[in-house]
């Protein structure tokens, strides 16, 4: 009988079956051989000139097709930003910034997300488009620049003042900030570990000492940090090779407030719910956790979203020891992503384990047959890449 | 013991030299559970050859039992060699090919081999197949990241589909820095006491890179039971502006995990090869050296069968085989099976 917590995963799998396939736009397998590129680092402004004109007259099939092949020599940064400015100068007009400024941004979006490379194209882009006033047409620019970007947000803010849509992307930057760098999917090393209030009090009895000793992974509410860093505020100021649980307990619930603001807002926003779920698990809040995952699975609209919530749910009911659960779980995930090396890698020594020793190893040949299937934890810190896709296709709206 | 064991036992008693059945008729007991270990005998560097049962003492769970069969056969062998590609082995990836096709080289006929790359995925590049033909095509490199899931690659070599009329054998040559995997440490612990696979593991690492080779050799200044990293940003992942690049990934490997990693291998009878944590100028290991050796001993390892008694029927057993006259150093079996399932 599936419990509470189950439930989800139960319901979730029932709607697998009727859920219309998500369009994927990352390539489903990974590459096995990686092909012999020659990068080229100079900069052909005859074809980065042409380049743009395609992209100015919305050919985006051919602009497509075009451009991987710049995105390889873009590190050449001065080269590329006077081929885009030298186009410009061509016409000067606020479109043709905005689309030199696109430009910059696929190009930066097919380099990969929060590389240097990327975060340079950002920059670039940004540049010119600050070469003019703001405009609305350039809001998905700045909106999409985030998605490659998080640290973007600051500049969004800066220049339009606050609006609903970067609030995610500051929110997982916070995210960022204060993850334990040591997670795994398991949790292992360090696993988070809950005090309860007559804990605190024992801490609280012992004086600054004490406070200033809490170990890393300890996790408690908010009130008790937050009474804790008053008796001895320096725990905030401490320099020391690990953090000090009272204030890594204080950073996550600031994270988990981010969330929670936005989910309050549009109850749909599953990324959020999902990130959401996922500060729970580091909070030591098992079923908070759940419960977060649940309303993501309900809610997604994207496979990565569906199956990071699957996935991580299962991890929580494996650390809590509710393997059947684990399993239901980790056995949903495969159905939003088969042959995802995460999920199979989590399930097969569960049913190893249980003594289905024939279906673990099915499990596994299939994961690691080449090509390997593209695994949305991949992905995690760059966020769901079918949102990228929504908020890039808004930038070619706009210069329609 | 399980459906497998038995066949297992039966098909090795029936292809192989009942050494038992030269002195004594077997018994077959209605209902008893056979329990079968290999186990590798040598004096110095020779194996000794001509062992009856009755030169064997084995207890389990500290209870003696008496072994009834041993056999000596060269068994078909089917060997999973997991090679490390991922970014901290990029100087040394020839190396590792050029190691791995001698690896092969090695192998007869009746034997099978696949080959298991690791980088941010597991890749299957060679399956499972009949050494047929020696230069099988290995990859160049990988493409999926750089960063290294060794844990799920010995898990995907551990977890096999049963086949009782072979023995299993794995080989993973690694600089051991696993940033990646979903499996922790623990877990390969606990399949290392029910998988039948003999884990061997090979430490090896790009020249002039101490630091990031075995395990405990971050260079950091890590002490025992610390994370052996620098945190997140470190390395590669610092062109990223996450904890780290793309999905959950450590930089770090605890020692503690290494620790239980490497009693993994001795569980399954193994062994692992090159640098321990903190030995920094520790000698290189030869894997080419080290599996010709641990091949030539496996080939020609003894079955020792026995059915328990006075011990429980299910859970974790220990394990200790020794034999007449030879010393402790020169016997090498599992340390253990896990009865029930």
């Amino acid at each position: 009988m599936c419990g509470r917590l189950a439930s989800a995963v139960c319901l979730s799998l029932a709607l697998v079956g009727g859920l219309e396939a998500q369009r994927t736009q990352i390539p489903p397998t990974v590459p096995s051989v990686k092909p012999g590129l020659v990068e080229s680092l100079t900069i052909d402004r005859a074809a980065l000139s042409a380049l743009l004109t395609v992209y100015d007259a919305g050919d985006y099939a051919t602009f497509d097709q075009r451009a991987p092949r710049f995105s390889r020599s873009v590190p050449n940064w001065l080269l590329f930003q006077g081929g885009l400015t030298a186009w410009i100068a061509q016409a000067p007009s606020a479109r043709r910034r905005l689309v030199a400024a696109s430009v910059a941004l696929e190009l930066a979006f097919i380099e990969q997300r929060e590389t240097v490379t990327a975060q340079q194209l950002v920059e670039i882009g940004c540049v010119i488009l600050k070469e003019q006033p703001p405009s609305p047409a350039e809001r998905p620019w700045h909106i999409a620049a985030t998605e490659i970007t998080r640290s973007h947000a600051a500049h969004v803010f800066i220049r339009f003042g606050e609006f609903a849509a970067p609030h995610l992307p500051a929110a997982i930057d916070l995210e960022v900030q204060r993850a334990p760098s040591l997670e795994t999917l398991f949790g292992a090393g360090t696993p988070p570990v809950w005090l309860d209030a007559a804990a605190v009090e024992q801490i609280a009895a012992g004086g600054i000492p004490q406070i200033m000793s809490v170990p890393g992974n300890r996790r408690m509410d908010r009130a008790s940090a937050e009474k804790l860093v008053a008796m001895a505020p320096e725990v905030m100021r401490q320099r020391s090779s690990e953090p000090n649980g009272v204030v890594v307990s204080i950073g996550l619930w600031n994270v988990a407030d981010a969330y929670r603001r936005l989910v309050e807002n549009d109850p749909a926003l599953a990324e959020a719910q999902l990130r959401l779920g996922q500060t729970y698990v580091r909070l030591a809040r098992p079923a908070e956790a759940v419960a977060a995952f649940r309303q993501a699975d309900l809610s997604a609209e994207t496979t990565y979203v569906r199956y990071l919530a699957r996935l991580l749910g299962g991890a929580v009911f494996e650390r809590v020891g509710r393997r059947a659960e684990a399993i239901l779980a980790f056995r949903a995930a495969l159905t939003v992503v088969p042959r995802a090396q995460s999920a199979s890698f989590a399930l097969a020594p569960l049913l190893f384990q249980e003594g289905d020793r024939e279906e673990a190893a099915d499990l596994l040949e299939d994961a690691i047959k080449q090509p390997v299937a593209a695994d949305p934890i991949q992905n995690y810190w760059n966020r769901d890449p079918e949102r990228w896709w929504r908020q890039f296709n808004a930038v070619r709206q706009a210069l329609r | 013991m399980n459906r497998h064991v038995r066949l297992l036992a039966a098909l090795l008693v029936a292809a192989g030299v009942d050494v038992t059945a030269q002195q004594k008729p077997p018994v077959f007991r209605s209902g008893a559970t056979l329990v079968t270990a290999s186990v590798s005998v040598k004096k110095g560097n020779r194996p000794v050859n001509g062992l009856t049962p009755s030169d064997f003492i084995l207890t389990d769970n500290g209870v003696p039992q008496t072994v009834e069969r041993v056999t000596f056969e060269e068994v078909p062998i089917d060997v999973t060699v997991v090679i490390d590609l991922s970014g901290s082995t990029a100087g040394i990836v020839d190396e590792i090919r050029r190691d791995t096709r001698r690896i092969i080289g090695f192998l007869r006929p009746i034997d099978k081999v696949r080959v298991v790359a690791i980088d941010t995925y597991v890749h299957e590049v060679i399956p499972q197949q009949l050494v047929e033909k020696k230069d099988l095509a290995l990859p160049v490199k990988m493409v999926s990241g750089g960063s290294s899931s060794i844990r799920d690659a010995i898990v995907a070599a551990l977890i096999t589909r049963p086949d009782p009329e072979r023995r299993r054998l794995v080989v993973a040559i690694t600089d051991g820095a696993d940033t990646k995997s979903v499996v922790e440490a623990a877990t390969v612990m606990e399949l290392a006491r029910r998988s039948d696979t003999v884990l061997h593991i090979v430490f090896v690492r790009p020249p002039g890179i101490g630091g990031f080779g075995g395990p405990g050799l971050g260079g950091f200044g890590a002490g025992p039971g610390m994370p052996m990293g620098p945190g997140p940003g470190a390395g590669s992942a610092a062109l990223f502006a996450g904890p780290a690049a793309g999905s959950f990934i450590r930089r770090e490997t605890y020692v503690s995990e290494w620790d239980l990693l490497l009693d993994a291998t001795v569980l399954t009878g193994g062994a692992f090869y090159g640098a321990r944590h903190g030995n920094v100028g520790a000698a290189e290991a030869d894997a080419v050296e080290v599996f010709r050796r641990l091949f030539d001993e496996f080939r020609q390892s003894y079955v020792v069968q026995f059915t328990p008694e006075n011990v429980a029927t299910d859970g974790w057993h220990d394990l200790v085989v020794k034999v007449k006259g030879v010393d402790d150093k020169g016997i090498r079996a599992r340390k253990g099976y896990f009865a029930g399932r």
